[in-house]
């Protein structure tokens, strides 16, 4: 993953230094908000499993994080993201003598590399752009309740949460606007992220196409 | 080795490269706005045409509509809007025959990404206008729950799983409204009517009509 950020730092700051006008590199902090427009994860489960066992998981209400954010030569700006979720889901499995129903609350956080071209200098910008999914992971807990319907004695158990196998690499695409006040930035998105589809079978996997809209604050720091 | 995952990070580069190395367009006859709108639908937004025979097939009229949106004014005379409408999906199918069969509850989002152009009738402070557009995108996901009467003495075990509506593209917007603005904001109340292709089951109603109002923020050119 380094290597490719790597390999795009390098064409971008290979560019003609002619068009720019305004300091090299400025860093700026914040945090970012969002609302996801569709569900996070789902249920991927195939075969035997598949037809006696249901998932369901609720669409994330919100996304949030912070974020840094360093800006090249007024044009090109690279913004690492750190974006919490929330996770929530509920499942059951068919049995005649041991039904089981399952919740599921968890966290999900998204590591997103993106790369944007500020395409228009008005007095709000317009950028574009795209990177890659530096990292991600999912955390939490799911409580099985089981009924032995001979007895009428419930179990209950708790089982960490973890979507699984991995869905990296994953891609996104980014569009929004920026506008810059003499300290604060806001910048108002529309993101999408594709991930790689699941290799097996399971419980908990990432929804392959997410649009979200987020909306950036960050304060304007260190200059050069 | 080379891996898809390089030659996509090479290909960002790349683009990036060539973006970088042409100068940027003029913007003097360009202004961008980003903000809010929010509406009420004057009609139903979803609906079901299943035939009551076995199941019936019901959905909640949504209080409101709400997202972000973006905006392009161009020349003082054009306005391009491109908007992500929220409104909540809260259906339900229930069993007649047997009417002691389960219910399902369907529990889901809807946001939709229509694209308007618009055009400013007069330049002043408080400005007409009116134009059209397309939906660029509608997507609807969500939860179906079952809820079962179990027996006396036994256990029913729900189905939980994923609902997600049946795409109704291309649908056509028409709108017309007022502009009032500001030093820093726009405000622009409007009727909007929204035309969508035809599904059967569970869908988006046909034909929409419903009236909003958009904050924007705006900096002088």
């Amino acid at each position: 993953m380094v290597r490719y950020a790597v390999l795009i730092a390098v064409l971008i700051l290979a560019c003609p230094a002619g068009a720019f006008s305004q300091s090299r590199v400025e860093l700026q902090f914040g945090a970012r908000v969002g609302i996801p427009f569709n569900i996070s994860m789902e249920s991927r489960l195939t075969g035997v499993a598949g037809g006696i066992s249901s998932q369901a998981y609720d669409r994330s209400p919100f996304s949030a994080g912070p974020t840094f954010t360093a800006l090249f030569y007024d044009r090109v700006a690279v913004e690492l993201d750190s974006l919490y979720k929330p996770i929530r889901g509920r499942g059951g499995a068919f049995s005649p003598t041991l039904p089981t129903t399952s919740s599921t609350h968890g966290s999900s956080w998204e590591f997103p590399l993106v790369a944007d071209y500020q395409l228009v200098k008005s007095p709000v910008r317009l950028y574009l752009g795209g990177g890659m999914m530096a990292g991600e992971t999912t955390t939490g807990t799911t409580e099985i309740r089981t009924t032995d319907t001979r007895t009428g004695v419930t179990t209950v158990r708790t089982m960490e949460f973890h979507a699984f196998p991995s869905q990296l690499p994953a891609y996104i695409v980014n569009g929004g606007l920026e506008w810059r006040a003499t300290r604060i930035v806001i910048r108002p998105e529309l993101r999408y992220t594709r991930w790689s589809p699941v290799s097996q079978g399971t419980d908990a996997a990432r929804h392959r196409s997410q649009f979200e809209y987020l909306i950036g604050f960050s304060f304007r720091g260190y200059k050069h | 080795m080379v891996t898809n995952t390089s030659k996509t990070a090479a290909a960002i580069g790349v683009l990036a490269f060539l973006a970088l190395s042409t100068p940027a367009f003029p913007q003097q006859h360009l202004e961008l706005q980003f903000g809010v709108r929010a509406g009420v639908p004057l009609t139903n937004s979803f609906a079901s045409d299943t035939p009551v025979i076995s199941v019936r097939e019901t959905v909640n009229r949504p209080p409101l509509t709400v997202g972000p949106t973006f905006e392009a004014v161009l020349y003082d005379r054009l306005l391009i809007q491109l908007d992500a409408m929220y409104r909540s999906f809260r259906g339900r199918s229930q069993s007649i025959n047997p009417p002691t069969g389960a219910t399902f509850e369907l529990r889901a989002a809807s946001f939709e990404f229509p694209v308007v152009f618009d055009y400013f009738l007069s330049k002043r402070n408080w400005r007409p206008y009116a134009g059209g557009g397309v939906v660029a995108g509608h997507v609807v996901t969500g939860t179906i729950e079952s809820h079962l009467t179990a027996a006396a003495g036994s256990v029913e075990t729900p189905f939980e799983g994923q609902f997600f509506l049946k795409n109704q593209l291309p649908a056509y917007v028409a709108n017309g409204g007022l502009e009032w603005n500001t030093v820093g904001l726009a405000i622009r109340p409007e009727v909007r009517y929204t035309h969508w292709n035809r599904k059967r089951g569970f869908h988006t109603k046909q034909n929409q009509v419903e009236i909003s109002v958009g904050f924007s923020l705006r900096r002088s050119r």
